[in-house]
């Protein structure tokens, strides 16, 4: 009888887990709100560099991501703040982070995960 | 008090054996000339190190990949390095699973063979030259082929009794490691459910009930695996899915096709270029014959028998049927050991059986020392093994000459004269070494049997890849990336342990930097990521380490060193650079 309880003990201790904290919404946060302050500023070196593979890609097509992007923002951009972050269903092995965007009414922010880094997947209408 | 006789003559029974087993390892390694680490010249080894190590850092890094699922790989990894530290931990457990695997064989051979084959049995896996290839690296192989000899050993033991109990648990759950480690394992349970399948077809409708009862248990067996592993991984990952650790596997599988296609060659060119490949088909072939009728039999040595020949056949029907390249790449075909494991030791003992009382020993020298000698002649010949391999792969009537060979002592081994046999079967287990020990030529390393050239740097390669993996533990965060920046060449190829999918670097894996002198764009693009926190500098020329400051101060980035040092006594030097936040 000591021995289940001490096994049911062990397995129990084993449930939690080791203070592990998934440090990955804060990642996705950081990026985000890069991409956000990089559209305020205009800045298509920063943008570009946020942007997915496939994005940056069906942007630079003819010329480059720099070049290109100017015809795709708007006129100005408002400081933006990158708010909540959940995740969302994602192809198999590129998971998919939703965050909102605070103070702007409409779509969310959209990222996936690149080998080990974060991109900006889906702009939520924040360029055309 | 008198001892009764028969307890007398147990004891040194027991413990020779015992000593065997124990033992032959450190024999067969000696004898091979075997490296106990052959990582260097690989990637993917590196993968099941870098996610033992740092588990934790590397799901958070890089998600859920199939390298990161193979639980049956990385947990015994991470347990040494715990309990030893990296190297001893790395040598500990495989001296351990040499032992066990050596022990389990060892165990099925005394069901039906003497005390002599069965010892030989043990030493003829433990210099097998594909097997402990297998075993001395971090690849999953090291996991997988030692538990498919011992799950298919206790399955037959067990079922060739009847019996339908604990046994097939265990042996589900040995070869349920073997395929949660690689899912290539699968082609043993394939071979091995094909014998049993036709053993039940033989025995009648009581034995298919029976058979259905052994399948089940054997499932218990692999699912009481699985949650253990869950359980574990829990343990240092906190509350995950179940799909998470499930998809990777499957969806590795659904991509089979995909992935094994570049890989694969053409017929005519490893039949023409990797001799090597015949062994296993030569011993296939000498099973048949040595057996003759009674590999038909219903027995243990039959069942051991049909299943060593089914899985090379199968092994070679799978390259044909579905696209794959189990043939062509050396460490897919090495799996064949589990094939060889059982058929070297069969033909010995078949061999054995047909001798007269004084030759049994003779022949089983004959066989033990055929393979001894010319693994160590071959392994210490090295560059001389690999200009007369090179000249047979470009020399087709060479190549035919030696099949030929092969073939005439394959046959020999039926002669009736009990000398003419013995000396067939020291011959013919010779030829079988030095044949299985040629170098693959198809992203092989070109050494004689794909073990590393170079002991001394093994070692100081994997103790430095331990120490950047642990000096990145905890650095390392996704809200705060420490990239790599290195030249891959030669000790930097420890990258890799942080490298799965090439996420961990600033460079592209196309285009890896020769020196540290400059940042290409797409470097800078990296290094000038919002997530990026730092670089960790390495390279084999300490002038690299100025050379990157200066390329960083050229491109404007401030950068600070947080710690410098070098790995590999002294080969290998580092330097933690953290980056400023305005860049």
């Amino acid at each position: 009888m000591k021995a289940w309880q001490l096994l049911a003990a062990i397995l129990l201790a084993l449930l939690p887990g080791c203070g592990y904290v998934d440090d990955n919404p804060r990642a996705v946060r950081i990026v985000a709100q890069a991409y956000l302050d990089a559209l305020r500023k205009h800045d298509a070196a920063a943008v570009c560099r946020v942007l997915a593979p496939e994005v940056e890609a069906a942007i630079a097509v003819g010329r480059t991501c720099e070049t290109n992007l100017p015809v795709h923002w708007l006129r100005t951009y408002p400081a933006l703040r990158a708010g909540a972050v959940r995740e969302v269903s994602g192809p198999s092995g590129n998971p998919r982070f939703d965050v909102t965007v605070v103070g702007r009414r409409g779509g969310n922010l959209t990222l996936g995960r690149y080998g080990s880094v974060w991109h900006v997947v889906d702009s939520g209408g924040l360029t055309r | 008090m008198r001892v009764p006789s028969g307890r007398r003559r147990a004891r040194p029974r027991g413990l020779v054996p015992l000593a065997v087993v124990l033992v032959a390892p450190l024999v067969g390694v000696l004898v091979v000339r075997a490296p106990l680490m052959n990582n260097l010249a690989y990637r993917d080894p590196w993968f099941y190190s870098g996610y033992a190590w740092t588990l934790a850092h590397h799901v958070e890094i890089f998600g859920w990949f199939y390298y990161s699922v193979r639980f049956p790989v990385i947990l015994p990894i991470r347990w040494m390095t715990d309990l030893f530290g990296p190297v001893t931990g790395y040598i500990v457990l495989r001296y351990l699973i040499l032992v066990g695997t050596g022990a389990v064989l060892f165990a099925c051979f005394r069901r039906f063979a003497s005390v002599a084959v069965s010892c030989a049995a043990v030493a003829l896996l433990a210099m097998s030259s594909f097997y402990l290839r297998m075993v001395l690296w971090d690849y999953t192989s090291f996991v997988a082929v030692p538990c498919c000899i011992a799950g298919v050993a206790l399955w037959l033991m067990s079922s060739v009794r009847g019996r339908v109990g604990w046994q097939f648990t265990v042996a589900g759950a040995l070869l349920g490691v073997a395929v949660f480690a690689n899912a290539l394992s699968l082609s043993v349970v394939a071979a091995l459910l094909l014998v049993e399948g036709l053993a039940v077809l033989r025995r009648g409708l009581p034995e298919l009930a029976r058979f259905t009862v052994r399948c089940a248990a054997a499932a218990v067996g692999g699912l009481i695996v699985f949650l253990g592993g869950y359980l574990a991984y829990r343990a240092y990952l906190g509350a995950f899915r179940l799909s998470d650790i499930v998809s990777p596997s499957v969806e590795f599988l659904r991509q089979n096709n995909q992935l094994a296609a570049p890989l694969q060659r053409p017929v005519s060119e490893f039949l023409r270029g990797e001799p090597r490949v015949y062994a296993p088909v030569l011993l296939s072939i000498a099973v048949v014959i040595v057996l003759g009728r009674r590999l038909f039999a219903d027995d243990l040595p039959a069942r051991i028998a049909q299943f060593s020949v089914a899985y090379v056949a199968l092994l070679w029907l799978y390259r044909f049927a579905v696209t794959s390249s189990v043939i062509e790449t050396w460490w897919a075909y090495n799996m064949t050991a589990v094939s060889t494991a059982f058929g070297l030791p069969l033909v010995a003992h078949g061999l054995s059986v047909r001798s007269a009382g004084r030759w049994k020993p003779v022949l089983l020298a004959a066989a033990l020392l055929g393979t001894a000698l010319t693994s160590f002649v071959v392994r210490t010949a090295d560059v001389r093994t690999v200009i007369a391999s090179n000249y047979v792969k470009t020399h087709l009537w060479l190549l035919l000459l030696i099949l030929g060979a092969g073939a005439v002592l394959t046959l020999a081994l039926r002669l009736r004269w009990t000398p003419a046999r013995t000396a067939a079967a020291g011959a013919f287990f010779a030829f079988f070494a030095a044949v299985s020990l040629i170098p693959a030529t198809y992203i092989g390393i070109n050494e004689p049997g794909e073990f590393a050239p170079d002991s001394r740097a093994e070692y100081l390669g994997y103790r430095a890849a331990y120490d950047m993996s642990k000096l990145l533990e905890g650095r390392d965060q996704p809200s705060s990336r420490i990239l790599l920046w290195t030249t891959l060449v030669g000790l930097p190829l420890i990258g890799w342990t942080d490298l799965p999918h090439q996420g961990g670097a600033i460079f592209s894996p196309e285009t890896p930097p020769t020196a540290l002198n400059t940042l290409d764009p797409y470097e800078l693009s990296f290094v000038r990521y919002p997530t990026t926190r730092g670089l960790l500098v390495m390279s084999e020329d300490p002038a690299d380490m100025t050379r990157a400051l200066a390329a960083l101060r050229g491109a404007h980035i401030a950068a600070s060193v947080r710690r410098r040092g070098s790995w590999a006594d002294g080969h290998l030097h580092y330097e933690l650079v953290y980056l400023a936040s305005n860049r």
